[in-house]
């Protein structure tokens, strides 16, 4: 095995030599997307319980979910928030990013630091103190504070994505653009922006997930008709456990999945 | 089209305790083609940077012209640009990226096409409009960057190390090509660059600079012959520099005395001579001939080099000087006495730090 890894790259390796590679890739694999496949089969159930695998088929609890004003007013709540959270955080990710990446200041690496700091904090932390803060704001069940909320977690993940964006581009080609004769901010929309977009889309993803996820924050500062899915999700977990909550996840796991391709094509569209 | 001249007067630029260019004063005229070159953090490329804008001086002026672009934004500053990795819009065909400027300019249509096409025939690309930059080679790159830095008739043309990409056969061919280029548009061009041969190849002028200072802007030719100081003696070309004693108002090399090109008196303290390799004559045994200096030493080796023959000698007092000559002719055997001449006329002698 070892001889293996120091052997120089043009010694080819036979696949046989190395299927207990793709054996240990396929099953990480497995492991990775088994629990969010298996509440799929579970969601076309015609069981009043939980059960694996059903014992008989039926798209009653589909219904069940659409006919719920409380569901579909929590689902309404989770894609408007993620939406907006999309809206503030890439953009203001973006140009911090841009500033951290431009800047020569000394201060900047504690401005680096300050905006990462979200993810650095236990999430429940932050909860409890967007709790206090809020009560004191007026800003507990509304969507505004969970958009603010949901900001704050994501723009550390949109900084890091465009930052690895920045790094692989060439900051002269602006600076041409700008000798040319375009002010910076036309410079950075027609020449810097389409050569970081696939960062950028990555950057919306994640930020669009990191709402519709999100759990910790929004048992705190979420409720009434403004509750989340997902604090929605978790209030029926504590009362009973019925496969209607499968049926949510199959719904949230087909939206993700919709975003991700997404934003896979229109990153493999900018690389042609 | 009329170009204009560049005037920089007393600019300092310092990042803290650090001083990155220090009171620079450099005068460009109108159409000339001035190189700044100097060794790596000599401040040459901040000084290229302060002019187009991107950096803003702590102290100084920036005057094209007789107008103070100081605190001009870039992109109010009308000049084009080369950058020494070109610097193309990936994203944008050939047409796109010489367009670029046009763009942003109130030109019609028709007239972007014409300025487009126009451009690109200079350098001799019109074929290759609709292609993307990742389909060019670096040669094809590098006359794009030069077609769409002057697409939109700048007074001004600044370019930072456009040809170190390069391999040496393109970079010389390049050469000619942007000097050429030059000359038929007439336009102000600030060249930098740390290869000297480059600098005496292309320049009207060459502006050395050292430390964030001007050592000394001259001619490519004075450069080389008559250099101000011993940086400068150092940095162009292949010099020996030997240390000179002073005897009763003399200057001496191991006891024998030199006759400096210029008077003795404007030499100063600790005096050096700069000897060029291709100034030196191998003379025979008595001979010497009027108005030059004899040096001695002891013939060491003699490389031939293909064009000529690089012969070192060694001195009395150990120190090696480098001569250049066409052959081997009249050359003794190694370890054996030789006898060099200077001609006076050639003689640099420069004062010490």
């Amino acid at each position: 095995m070892i001889r293996w890894l120091t052997s120089p790259a043009w010694d080819q390796v036979a696949h046989y030599r190395r299927l207990w590679l793709y054996a240990i890739a396929i099953l990480v694999m497995i492991i990775l997307v088994a629990p969010t496949l298996i509440v799929i089969p579970m969601s076309f159930s015609d069981s009043k319980y939980l059960t694996f695998p059903p014992t008989g088929w039926s798209l009653g609890w589909y219904r069940t979910f659409f006919e719920s004003s409380t569901w579909l007013m929590a689902t309404k709540t989770s894609l408007l928030v993620a939406v907006f959270t999309v809206l503030v955080a890439t953009p203001l990710g973006t140009l911090a990013a841009y500033a951290i990446h431009e800047s020569r200041l000394a201060a900047m690496s504690g401005v680096h630091a300050v905006l990462l700091s979200p993810m650095m904090v236990p999430v429940i932390m932050v909860a409890i103190g967007l709790y206090f803060i809020y009560a004191r704001l007026e800003l507990l069940n509304t969507k505004l504070g969970l958009v603010l909320a949901h900001a704050m977690l994501a723009i550390p993940l949109v900084v890091i994505t465009v930052l690895a964006g920045l790094k692989t581009y060439d900051m002269n080609q602006e600076r041409v653009a700008r000798s040319l004769g375009a002010p910076r901010w036309l410079a950075f929309w027609t020449v810097t922006l389409p050569q970081i977009r696939p960062a950028i889309l990555n950057a919306v993803l994640l930020s669009f997930l990191t709402s519709l996820d999100e759990v910790n924050v929004a048992l705190f500062i979420s409720g009434g008709e403004n509750s989340t899915v997902t604090r929605v999700m978790f209030n029926s977990l504590r009362d009973e456990i019925d496969p209607l909550i499968t049926v949510v996840s199959t719904c949230l796991v087909l939206v993700s999945v919709t975003i991700v391709l997404v934003v896979q094509l229109a990153n493999r569209k900018s690389h042609q | 089209m009329t170009s204009l001249p560049i005037s920089i007067r007393s600019l300092t630029k310092a990042h803290g305790a650090l001083t990155v260019l220090d009171g620079v004063d450099l005068d460009v005229r109108s159409g000339e083609f001035m190189t700044l070159l100097g060794p790596s953090g000599s401040g040459k490329t901040t000084l290229l940077m302060v002019i187009a804008g991107f950096i803003r001086p702590s102290s100084g002026q920036v005057l094209v012209g007789d107008k103070d672009m100081t605190r001009v934004p870039p992109h109010r500053r009308d000049l084009g640009m080369v950058f020494q990795n070109y610097a193309l819009f990936p994203h944008m065909t050939v047409g796109e990226n010489v367009a670029y400027p046009l763009k942003r300019r109130s030109y019609s249509k028709a007239e972007i096409a014409d300025k487009v096409n126009a451009a690109l025939k200079i350098v001799q690309l019109e074929a290759l409009s609709e292609r993307y930059p990742s389909q060019l080679s670096g040669g094809q790159k590098q006359r794009i960057a030069l077609a769409r830095a002057v697409s939109f008739d700048p007074r001004i043309l600044l370019m930072d190390e456009p040809l170190s990409a390069l391999d040496k056969k393109l970079r010389e061919h390049m050469q000619i090509e942007i000097r050429d280029l030059h000359d038929r548009l007439g336009i102000t061009t600030i060249y930098v660059t740390h290869d000297q041969r480059e600098a005496l190849t292309m320049s009207d002028r060459i502006a050395v600079i050292n430390e964030g200072r001007i050592a000394q802007v001259d001619a490519p030719a004075a450069l080389y012959e008559k250099p101000k100081n011993l940086f400068v003696a150092d940095f162009i070309g292949d010099s020996t520099i030997l240390p000179l004693h002073r005897e009763a108002g003399r200057l001496m090399l191991n006891g024998a005395p030199i006759h400096p090109g210029c008077a003795p008196e404007a030499i100063g303290t600790a005096p050096h001579l700069v000897i060029r390799p291709e100034k030196l004559e191998v003379l025979r045994d008595g001979q010497l001939p009027a108005g030059q200096n004899l040096i001695e030493g002891a013939l060491r080796s003699a490389l031939f080099q293909g064009d000529s023959v690089l012969v070192q000698v060694e001195l009395a007092d150990g120190a090696v000087l480098s001569l250049r000559q066409p052959g081997r002719h009249n050359l003794p055997e190694p370890g054996h006495r030789i006898r060099l001449g200077l001609p006076i006329a050639d003689t640099v002698v420069l004062a010490g730090a």
